[in-house]
């Protein structure tokens, strides 16, 4: 396997532990191809809407669909079938949304076979039917081009006794959100070393289960947390807090969090701990993990269209590798065999790294077993990079990570 | 520097554990022991052992002791073996392999391009071979631009023939015997890819299927073949099944007296009759995939929907009225094949439902004239056309040409081509696709692996790659 590149990021006072044994453990969780990404059908798109433009009469009515072989090819045929859509358009055709209504109907399939990747087409009018293809053979000189691995490659950043609620890096300098203050560290030889820290005020009485969230715009920083805000400078002199409950930044429209709960509500009410805007490829607009667990959708409109799946929090995260995809890192209690297995405590959670097309949810890699509960999880919206704070039951630490997609070619 | 003393090797070893679930270092030597059904004659490359069952297990062991210059990557595509690379001129009609260094034959001795070159010439009179350096040279009669997924075949292995009887190769394992009963192979310790694991592999052959259940149960086997049927019992019994894509077409096809224009309505009718998803998940516990076409689309790359029939069956009533005679159908299977027995009964269990009478005949010896046949052709992990083009060469020339007139697809024709081909076969319902199975193999207690499956997707198998855990006695080695 292909080495990664790990991020240059310090181990905040691990210095003996070297960055290539991480390397190591990100390489190997990095291991599953991804189904959802294997298979690319773009690059045959226009030949293959050549082709069928050759056998269709031009100026008809025509219904384009489409047969997924696999669910993972769900999204690339999509592409397929929308440029074949729009290069019959060009030229006059008229698209029907109906195979009822039209004269010609044009079926779409992609996939792979140990030859080639493939992209057929079936036009059938009245009773005759017609095959085109278009199709890239995989000979062994080619092979692995379309085929990125994707792996979550996790940096450790920072690790303190009390909670951390939130962190932001800049730099050479660190901001950490905990519950009492928010603190800039500056890195130094040994580690991270204390610049400046100022408290929370006045006191509150905090909900249970705290959660804060650090923005940083320019040389300002707004810290929210349930019913209050502070703002202030990046060095922290001035900073203030006040009582207002204010919508926080989450990819999706909220009104924040209620002074004495954990979860959020979009305008229309819905209740949510996480949300992760989708790509296109997706039916649906945003995911959203739900205070009782459950991983749902949401349309345009923010309108609830049902659950996919089960995640205790879920952020959004982007591929450099793969522009326009949008992936989900949601988390889930660990499976108790694996936790037994790993030697870890029994309460741990589990990054998994997953996208939505139409409305499947599909694995994009191997799963994170982090070293406790997941206590945060934040991505700010198309971030490449999230925010992962778990708590270590065993040290009774709180370890923060950044987490990242690598990807293999 | 500050000691390290954070949870972190704890959460490394977590994760290196939540991935490699067995943490134990693969360990050297013993012998694995592995059961089949068929009596293997010979493994030369070059032979092709007319009956199925010896050539699918030759298929599978062969691999093992010779190689060839390209394999297919049970991922897609071709990958370099003993050749390193490969490139053509003139479009196709000369072809250079620049072969891969450091490679030893069984013997010890290096493999030379001349090697690979008289090996190939012993198979391909037509073609012009040479060695030319450290490559060899291929010049074709006619173009062929798809040479390398032909010389991913069985026969194209390299043998070196070091006395009449005596072959060698430049596989994992090396032949050590083969007599009546079992074959021997005996670990390469050059092999080029790293030695095997274990010592020795020691194949027991003419093993029914029920005995060799008996033998993985009790621990006389490592490895057996095994029944979509009985796979359950193996996993409800904590034993691990292998499997590899579906690679074995199970089809209904029609003898030439009900292979006439007037019979069709019957046959669309037998052939959307029974359940495929019912049979390949109750009958065939899961491990089987119902099937429309004869290729399964890992191995087309299309969908079943453009290959199936578009012609409609007849209704229950429209059969019903039909003559007794014209609407009972004798269906025959292989005496041998229990499992195509199981799948014939439950068709004729279906297809009564419909109001087709169908009587599954086991011939034994003399028997009446079958109106139907239910056949199982292994199919070839390979490219679609040459795929297809072997189904169609298993099914006999008899068969297709009731079936159709199109000719089977020409080496490397495109996709619409080879569907075009596979959809004029099922066009008329002579040929009905029913279920696409995986070769299954039960594995011991006592086998483990290293970073790969004990069977790969197209069905080789990674024995080189398997190792015997210390824990199980090595005894119980048949005598």
């Amino acid at each position: 396997m292909e080495v990664l590149s790990c991020a240059a990021v310090g181990f905040h006072g691990r210095a003996p532990f070297p960055r290539t044994a991480a390397c190591a453990v990100l390489i190997l969780l990095g291991g599953a191809t991804v189904r959802g990404q294997r298979a690319a059908f773009q690059d045959l798109a226009s030949e293959l809407a050549a082709k069928i433009a050759a056998v269709v009469a031009p100026a008809g009515a025509v219904f384009v669909t489409s047969i997924p072989v696999d669910a993972a090819d769900e999204a690339p045929l999509r592409q397929v079938a929308r440029e074949v859509a729009r290069v019959l358009t060009a030229r006059g055709d008229r698209l029907v949304a109906a195979e009822a209504a039209a004269a010609v109907v044009v079926t779409v399939g992609c996939s792979t076979n140990l030859r080639e990747r493939a992209c057929l087409a079936e036009v059938r009018r009245a009773d005759t039917r017609q095959v085109v293809s278009a199709s890239k053979a995989d000979d062994g000189r080619t092979s692995g081009d379309a085929d990125p691995i994707l792996a979550l490659e996790a940096v450790p950043l920072f690790a303190q006794r009390a909670a951390i609620l939130d962190l932001a890096p800049l730099g050479d300098r660190l901001l950490v959100l905990d519950p009492a203050a928010i603190t800039l560290y500056s890195r130094a030889d040994e580690g991270w070393q204390r610049v400046e820290s100022r408290a929370i005020g006045p006191a509150r009485v905090w909900p249970r289960d705290l959660r804060g969230r650090l923005r940083v715009s320019g040389r300002a920083i707004e810290a929210f947390l349930p019913g209050a805000v502070c703002r202030g400078p990046v060095d922290l002199s001035g900073l203030t807090c006040v009582d207002e409950r204010e919508p926080w930044p989450l990819a999706v429209d909220n009104a924040g969090i209620d002074a004495a709960r954990n979860f959020f509500q979009t305008p229309e009410g819905v209740s949510f701990v996480g949300a992760a805007a989708l790509g296109a490829d997706s039916d649906a607009r945003w995911a959203l993990a739900d205070p009782s667990g459950t991983l749902m959708l949401m349309d345009e409109r923010r309108k609830p269209l049902g659950a996919i799946g089960s995640s205790d929090d879920v952020a959004g995260l982007t591929a450099r590798c793969h522009p326009g995809a949008a992936y989900l890192l949601a988390s889930a209690r660990t499976i108790r065999g694996a936790a037994q297995r790993v030697d870890l405590q029994a309460d741990t959670d589990t990054l998994r790294l997953l996208r939505v097309v139409g409305r499947r949810l599909l694995t994009a890699a191997t799963p994170f077993v982090l070293p406790g509960r997941l206590t945060a999880l934040w991505a700010a919206p198309g971030a490449s990079v999230a925010t992962v704070v778990a708590h270590d039951a065993g040290t009774g630490r709180y370890e923060a990570f950044q987490v990242s997609i690598s990807c293999v070619r | 520097m500050k000691r390290f003393r954070s949870a972190f090797p704890a959460f490394a070893s977590a994760c290196l554990a939540a991935v490699i679930v067995s943490a134990a270092r693969p360990q050297y030597g013993g012998t694995l022991r592995i059961d089949t059904r068929a009596n293997i004659r010979t493994l030369d490359p070059a032979a092709s052992p007319s009956d199925v069952v010896e050539m699918a297990a030759s298929n599978r062991i062969a691999p093992l002791v010779f190689e060839p210059l390209v394999f297919v990557d049970p991922a897609g595509g071709l990958k370099p073996l003993l050749a390193a690379s490969w490139e053509s001129q003139s479009g196709g009609k000369r072809w250079r392999f620049r072969m891969r260094g450091g490679v030893r034959l069984h013997d010890g001795t290096p493999l030379e391009p001349w090697h690979a070159a008289t090996s190939l010439r012993g198979v391909e009179s037509t073609w012009t071979i040479a060695a030319d350096g450290d490559a060899i040279v291929i010049d074709l009669p006619q173009p062929q631009p798809s040479l390398p997924w032909e010389l991913t075949d069985r026969r194209h292995a390299i043998a070196v023939r070091r006395t009449p009887t005596e072959m060698i190769g430049t596989g994992p394992f090396r032949i050590d015997r083969i007599d009546a009963g079992r074959v021997w192979l005996r670990a390469h310790d050059s092999y080029w890819s790293g030695r095997p694991f274990v010592d020795i592999v020691q194949i027991e052959m003419g093993r029914s299927f029920a005995a060799q259940l008996t033998d993985l149960e009790v621990g006389r086997a490592d490895l057996i073949e095994l029944q979509p049927t009985d796979a359950r019992r193996l996993t409800q019994r904590g034993l691990q099944v292998a499997a590899s894509r579906p690679l074995d077409l199970f089809a209904l096809v029609f003898e030439p007296h009900r292979a006439g224009s007037s019979s069709e309505p019957l046959r669309r009718s037998l052939a959307r009759a029974f359940e495929r998803v019912a049979l390949c998940n109750v009958l065939l516990q899961g491990r089987a995939e119902p099937a429309e076409t004869l290729l399964p689309a890992w191995l087309s790359g299309y969908a079943a929907a453009f290959a199936a029939p578009a012609g409609l069956p007849l209704s229950r009533s429209a059969i019903m009225r039909l003559p007794v005679d014209q609407r009972t159908l004798m269906l025959r299977v292989e005496a041998g094949d229990a499992l195509a027995r199981s799948i014939a009964e439950r068709i004729a269990v279906d297809a009564r439902e419909s109001g087709v009478l169908v009587t599954v005949q086991v011939p034994a010896g003399l028997a009446p004239r079958p109106d139907v046949r239910l056949v199982r052709v292994e199919l070839d992990a390979t490219s679609p056309d040459r795929a297809l083009a072997r189904v169609m060469a298993a099914l006999g020339s008899r068969t297709i040409a009731l079936a159709t007139n199109e000719p089977a697809p020409a080496i490397g024709a495109p996709l619409d081509v080879v569907l075009r081909v596979e959809r004029a076969l099922l066009e008329a319902s002579i040929v009905v696709p029913v279920a696409h199975v995986p070769e299954l193999y039960g594995v011991g207690e006592r086998v483990d692996e290293w970073d790969a499956q004990p069977v790969t997707a197209t069905g080789g198998w990674n024995l080189a790659n398997l190792w015997l855990k210390p824990s199980a006695p090595e005894a119980r080695v048949r005598p």
